[in-house]
């Protein structure tokens, strides 16, 4: 755990767990807009978005880290939470999320080893787990994991990945 | 000489000017002689490139000039003259000499530029670094007083009348017609100085500048929309100030393309180089000529375009074209000939390359299909689908493989690469009289013209180059075969029918029964199909805006778009969802 991964996070709900991710990784909070469906694009796509002219890849986070709702938590068209669009060099992508707590600075020595065992993702994302008003915070670092699942890549600081596209 | 040649010319000689100034920086960077090397093959790869395109764009005597340099650094590659610091001492000079002639060319094309001197130099580079100078300088000394004069020595000076030694190392070799054609005085030389300087800029800020007029398109026609709804008397100032503000960013949208435009002459000059060096190679007389040069297309096609089209002309050379003994004994001219033309259609650009060759042989082409299983032995095709089958993957009608395009590898390929930039591929031939290819390409990548269709409750767009037509389907022509296959006779026609929805949600068609439907007959590979929408809205101009990595290998889609409401919108390639949706594992 770098001090660079702990510090100011945005902590975020889905259905009614509490997520928390580096405030530096993400670009925007944004209202969702129409979203386009995208043939054969995978399910957890929910398609693109136009964010000031730029085309958005949309990804419904529920669906991306299994976070199933229980039954009567079904969302609705109307209230589909918020997109968090991530900074990632190689793409504009944005989360869809249930809501957003807030920008909460965590200190280190509040970072315990996060207890999740059975995650969808490698667990080497987790950066941890904290509590918030008694409430568990996991820690991730969902750049890292998005790169990495979507663009084959870990590291996704290696911005060469510009390159592709015109 | 037109202006495109001018426009080359310049465009060299900026280029040249940036390669010295790293070659010089390189050179004055070496510290460790040990691993000098580098540098040198560098430095003789640079000036290679100079010599060649030089030449290749008029400047003959220049490419000599360089030609002469090239031998002493290439012998200080392979370390037949030892580098130390003395040679570096030696060569910085020569750059500047060849910097100052590339600005004495910047100013005019025509000029003179004395090189009487050069010889000593590199001979004194040669000699190595000790007693030598002296044997060899002196008769420099002698003429040309000292380096730094000769240097600055005016362009437009007449070569000085010399001396016998230095003459005597090498006179220039005697001028082809091409340089005399270079050195006839004309206008031509007051044109450029100014006309076509040209600025590099890095695309990535050319391409964000772009990015953002786009936005400022897509909020202008938000705002025209508005417009059209402000009905009061009251709002007419702020109209017609909308609606000059419109015309103002159609403009600024048009320029902002241009710059991304660059002539497709480049690709064509090196295609004369392949089409020189493979006729030799394969012992046949080809006249090779071109047209359309000046002709542009977004750069990122023309870049994409070398490949493809250097297949092609191999192809022609090598499958097409025959040898001079094979065309008399056919009744034809010795000598054959290859076009490569370029022109402008609609929004389009056509770039035709053909032959007066052999021609497809359509029963080997068969034949060959047959054997490697590609097509079925009872298949019925089209001239049109029986040429499509030689850009099939392992499909090569030459019995030998040869190293020219043999390798039943590369015409797929080629194929793939036009598509790529959203090209399609066209073949004429005719047996014994010549083949023609027909690569049709957008010209801009940027903007595209798309029929917006609506499907149930979605809207897609389709880049109009793919469309042959549109129409309405006539319900009681409709027929169903095999309980699964849908076909539509159209001008007597059956031609296979498809509900895109259906195949963009990857699902059979159940019925095309009930409500108005609308088709767009697309040809693939020389087929013809037609896809059923629900609805077409009509033709719109759109910036394309590129979608991520993420769906970049998803089947049928080109890109994405802002429509006219603001809402995203998807571009459809019909001919990627053809492919792998509804082709897939059929031949052709």
């Amino acid at each position: 755990m770098t001090a660079q991964q702990c510090g100011d996070f945005l902590v975020f709900k889905l259905v009614d767990e509490l997520y928390g991710i580096p405030l530096l990784s993400v670009r925007e909070i944004s209202e969702p807009q129409v979203i386009k469906q995208v043939p054969y694009a995978p399910p957890y796509y929910l398609g693109v978005m136009n964010i000031r002219g730029k085309m958005v890849s949309i990804i419904d986070l529920r669906k991306k880290l299994k976070v199933e709702p229980r039954p009567g938590q079904k969302r609705e068209g109307a209230n589909l939470g918020y997109v968090m669009l991530l900074d990632l060099p190689e793409s504009n992508i944005g989360l869809i999320v249930d809501a957003v707590v807030g920008v909460k600075k965590i200190a280190d020595e509040n970072v315990t080893p996060s207890p999740a065992n059975h995650t969808v993702f490698d667990t080497s994302y987790l950066i941890g787990a904290t509590r918030l008003d008694g409430a568990l915070v996991t820690l991730i670092n969902l750049a890292a994991y998005i790169s990495g699942d979507e663009f084959g890549r870990g590291d996704h600081a290696a911005a060469a990945g510009n390159s592709r596209r015109r | 000489m037109d202006d495109f040649d001018l426009e080359l010319r310049a465009g060299f000689l900026d280029e040249a000017m940036e390669m010295l100034e790293v070659s010089e920086r390189a050179l004055l960077n070496i510290s460790d002689f040990s691993k000098s090397g580098e540098v040198f093959t560098a430095l003789a790869r640079t000036a290679h490139n100079l010599k060649g395109s030089g030449s290749a764009v008029g400047f003959q005597k220049f490419g000599e000039t360089v030609h002469k340099i090239e031998n002493v650094i290439v012998a200080l590659r392979d370390g037949i003259i030892p580098a130390n610091t003395e040679t570096i001492a030696r060569l910085v000079p020569i750059v500047d000499f060849l910097k100052k002639y590339v600005q004495v060319l910047k100013n005019d094309f025509n000029a003179h530029y004395d090189t009487s001197d050069l010889e000593t130099r590199l001979a004194e580079v040669l000699s190595g670094p000790a007693e030598a100078p002296a044997a060899v300088a002196a008769p420099a000394a002698a003429t040309a007083p000292k380096p730094e004069v000769s240097l600055v020595q005016e362009a437009v000076a007449p070569p000085p009348v010399q001396s016998g030694p230095v003459l005597e190392v090498q006179a220039p070799a005697p001028a082809s017609p091409l340089v005399a054609e270079a050195s006839h005085p004309t206008h031509a030389s007051n044109a450029s100085k100014g006309n076509f300087e040209s600025l590099r800029v890095s695309l990535n800020k050319l391409d964000n500048a772009l990015n953002l007029i786009g936005e400022l398109v897509v909020y202008q026609n938000i705002l025209n929309e508005a417009r059209k709804r402000l009905v009061d008397e009251e709002f007419d100032h702020l109209q017609s100030t909308i609606s000059r503000i419109n015309a103002l960013v159609r403009e600024i949208q048009q320029a902002s393309f241009a710059l991304r435009m660059l002539p497709i002459g480049g690709v064509f000059t090196k295609m004369k180089r392949i089409v020189f060096d493979v006729s030799r190679q394969l012992n046949k007389v080809v006249e090779f000529e071109t047209s359309g040069e000046h002709i542009e297309l977004d750069k990122s096609v023309v870049d994409g375009m070398a490949d493809p089209l250097t297949h092609f002309v191999r192809n022609a050379l090598d499958h097409g074209v025959e040898t001079p003994e094979e065309r008399i004994a056919a009744g034809k001219e010795r000598t054959a000939h290859v076009r490569l033309s370029a022109r402008k259609e609609a929004s389009c650009v056509v770039i035709e390359l053909s032959d007066d060759g052999k021609g497809l042989r359509k029963d080997k082409i068969i034949q060959k299909a047959i054997e490697k299983k590609l097509i079925k032995p009872d298949a019925k095709l089209t001239d049109q689908e029986i040429h499509q089958l030689i850009f099939l993957n392992g499909f090569s009608t030459k019995d030998q493989v040869s190293e020219i395009s043999g390798r039943g590898v590369g015409m797929d390929v080629a194929r793939e690469n036009v598509q790529a930039l959203n090209g399609e591929i066209e073949i004429e031939s005719t047996e014994g009289k010549g083949s023609t290819f027909r690569i049709i390409l957008p010209q801009s990548i940027a903007i595209i013209d798309g029929m917006v269709c609506e499907l149930e409750n979605d809207r897609y767009i389709i880049p109009l180059n793919q469309l042959s037509e549109t129409l309405q389907i006539p319900e009681n022509q409709v027929d169903i075969v095999n309980q699964r296959s849908h076909c539509v006779r159209i001008r007597k026609e059956e031609l296979p029918l498809y509900n895109l929805s259906d195949v963009l949600l990857d699902r059979p068609t159940a019925s095309f029964r009930g409500g108005p439907l609308y088709g767009v007959i697309c040809t693939i590979a020389g087929k013809k199909l037609v896809f059923a929408v629900s609805r077409l809205l009509g033709v719109q101009q759109l910036v394309v805006k590129p979608l991520g990595p993420e769906f970049q290998n998803l089947p049928g889609l080109a890109g994405g778009a802002v429509l006219g409401d603001g809402s995203p919108g998807l571009i459809l390639d019909l001919h990627s969802l053809a492919n792998q949706k509804i082709l897939k594992g059929k031949a052709a």
